[in-house]
């Protein structure tokens, strides 16, 4: 009979570059129990809604994650613009969506990085970062910035993308588009990446739902959610039909993501090819009257909540930030117990964790 | 959304939540605010993408988790507890304190309450 050892994963892994600790109890090689601890970084930005006014918080939040920076900012000032019943221009909902976009292929690229680093596959994950500088130069082209990229204030946008740069950026984009598909068949169709995720780290859409999962960890699991599809910003004015696999286990939500790029792409066409002349902002004035707002996005990790309670002053009462990768713990200690010590490295990467996000 | 949340009474508590389980609704998350002495807690919970809250007024002690419920709920409510010093009771996993803040972190440090820091080789209380 087999001994129960207790091996501590983290914090400092080579796998994550951001601090997590799990302490994993192990039967022979078999996960039986897994413990989490964060707050190594935590940085308590949710206080400081108390004391920097409404509208420096905007950059507060895009700092809560590097990788979806954008998107945060833009959850956030679609709470305020509520709030204050601010209608921001066309324009300006197509270029936040156009730079969402824009940050969910570089993040989707960066974790698929990570993730063949995470199972040896060097050559992937230089290809892999390769392609994702051309989203960057795009973004520091459009924006000034390639991560950070502030664009998002409340009423609108702060930078606008002419005519030469939208055609620069369809050209771009059919490179990235021809060199991910060259890529797409080592990343899905690799004896050694099937090997390492079919069938592994198995979520049921049942467990999906009950656990709260949400992004790809969901969808590969079959649960149709995607925010886009309620028609925020630009998507209203866009074709598109969420990305649902079905079997649930790593190898489900590396395709959910690898789709999602190439998904990207097509909205990214689309609203260049749609987005009309016009503002790209309105002035807003005063403060956001006495009340309480939960708004909503779907970030490249899934559905991130942004809960703000204002007191009519400058300053917020209480600003709440729900994660994506929070909502995906409860998940990923369901999926840890039964596999293999050799394959938690992987599953955590197949949730695609943001530590930055949780320790907001 | 402008938050529409309806009070109930902390022993309606979790037969609301279970309600909600019941329904096929998904926990989103909870959400505590700092009242004058008091906590605030919302539950919001959705169903497709509609999503309704529900919230109870607490002084922070022996609040009933609901992650017997939810199992889900577990996260946000060690989160809660360790930032805001609220105390759940029948928590399904209990991480001591240790899930966001460790040995050397101030207690509570969202609560509107004095923070309390460890001394080097002490016991917090």
């Amino acid at each position: 009979m087999s001994d129960k050892s207790t091996i501590p994963f983290g914090p400092q892994h080579p796998v994550l570059p951001e601090p997590i600790h799990l302490k994993l109890v192990v039967e022979d090689e078999k996960v039986v129990e897994a413990y989490p601890a964060f707050g190594f970084v935590h940085r308590g930005l949710e206080t400081l809604a108390q004391k920097k006014d409404f509208n420096q918080m905007v950059y507060v939040v895009e700092r809560v994650c590097g990788i979806c920076s954008c998107m945060h900012g833009q959850d956030y000032c679609e709470a305020i613009e509520e709030l204050m019943g601010v209608q921001v221009p066309v324009r300006a909902e197509y270029l936040r969506t156009i730079w969402a976009e824009l940050h969910r292929i570089h993040s989707h690229l960066l974790w698929l990085g990570l993730f063949a680093d995470a199972f040896g596959f060097e050559n992937l994950f230089m290809q892999t970062w390769k392609i994702r500088e051309k989203i960057m130069d795009i973004l520091e082209a459009t924006s000034g910035n390639r991560v950070i990229i502030s664009v998002n204030i409340v009423g609108g946008v702060r930078k606008d993308i002419n005519s030469e740069q939208a055609k620069w950026i369809l050209k771009e984009l059919d490179d990235v588009e021809r060199q991910l598909k060259d890529i797409n068949d080592v990343v899905m169709n690799n004896y050694t990446v099937k090997q390492r995720t079919v069938g592994i780290g198995v979520l049921t859409k049942e467990e999906a739902y009950e656990l709260g999962a949400t992004g790809p960890m969901a969808k590969g699991s079959g649960v149709d959610l995607d925010l886009r599809t309620t028609g925020y910003a630009a998507y209203k004015y866009l074709d598109f039909e969420p990305i649902v696999e079905k079997t649930g286990d790593s190898y489900a939500r590396n395709l959910v993501r690898m789709k999602e790029i190439f998904q990207s792409i097509d909205l990214i066409r689309q609203a260049l090819g749609k987005m009309p002349e016009g503002e790209i902002s309105v002035p807003v004035k005063g403060n956001p009257p006495a009340g309480e707002v939960i708004s909503r996005l779907e970030q490249s990790r899934g559905e991130v909540v942004y809960y703000i309670k204002s007191n009519g002053t400058k300053f917020l009462d209480r600003l709440r930030i729900r994660t994506p990768t929070f909502a995906n713990i409860p998940a990923l200690l369901k999926i840890l117990p039964g596999s293999y010590l050799q394959d938690v490295p992987v599953l955590i990467l197949t949730i695609d964790p943001c530590i930055s996000c949780t320790e907001r | 959304m402008i938050v529409n949340s309806r009070e109930v009474e902390i022993g309606n508590l979790k037969s609301e939540v279970k309600k909600y389980h019941d329904g096929g609704y998904r926990f989103v998350t909870e959400t505590c605010l700092n009242l004058e002495d008091k906590f605030k807690i919302i539950y919001t919970f959705a169903i497709g993408y509609d999503l309704e809250n529900i919230h109870i007024i607490t002084d922070g002690k022996n609040v009933p988790s609901v992650s017997d419920i939810y199992s889900c709920a577990l996260a946000v409510e060690n989160e809660i507890k360790e930032l805001f010093g609220v105390e759940f009771d029948g928590l399904a996993v209990d991480f001591g304190g240790n899930f966001m803040l460790g040995e050397s972190s101030p207690i509570s440090p969202q609560a509107d309450i004095e923070i309390i820091r460890r001394e080097k080789g002490g016991k917090n209380e």
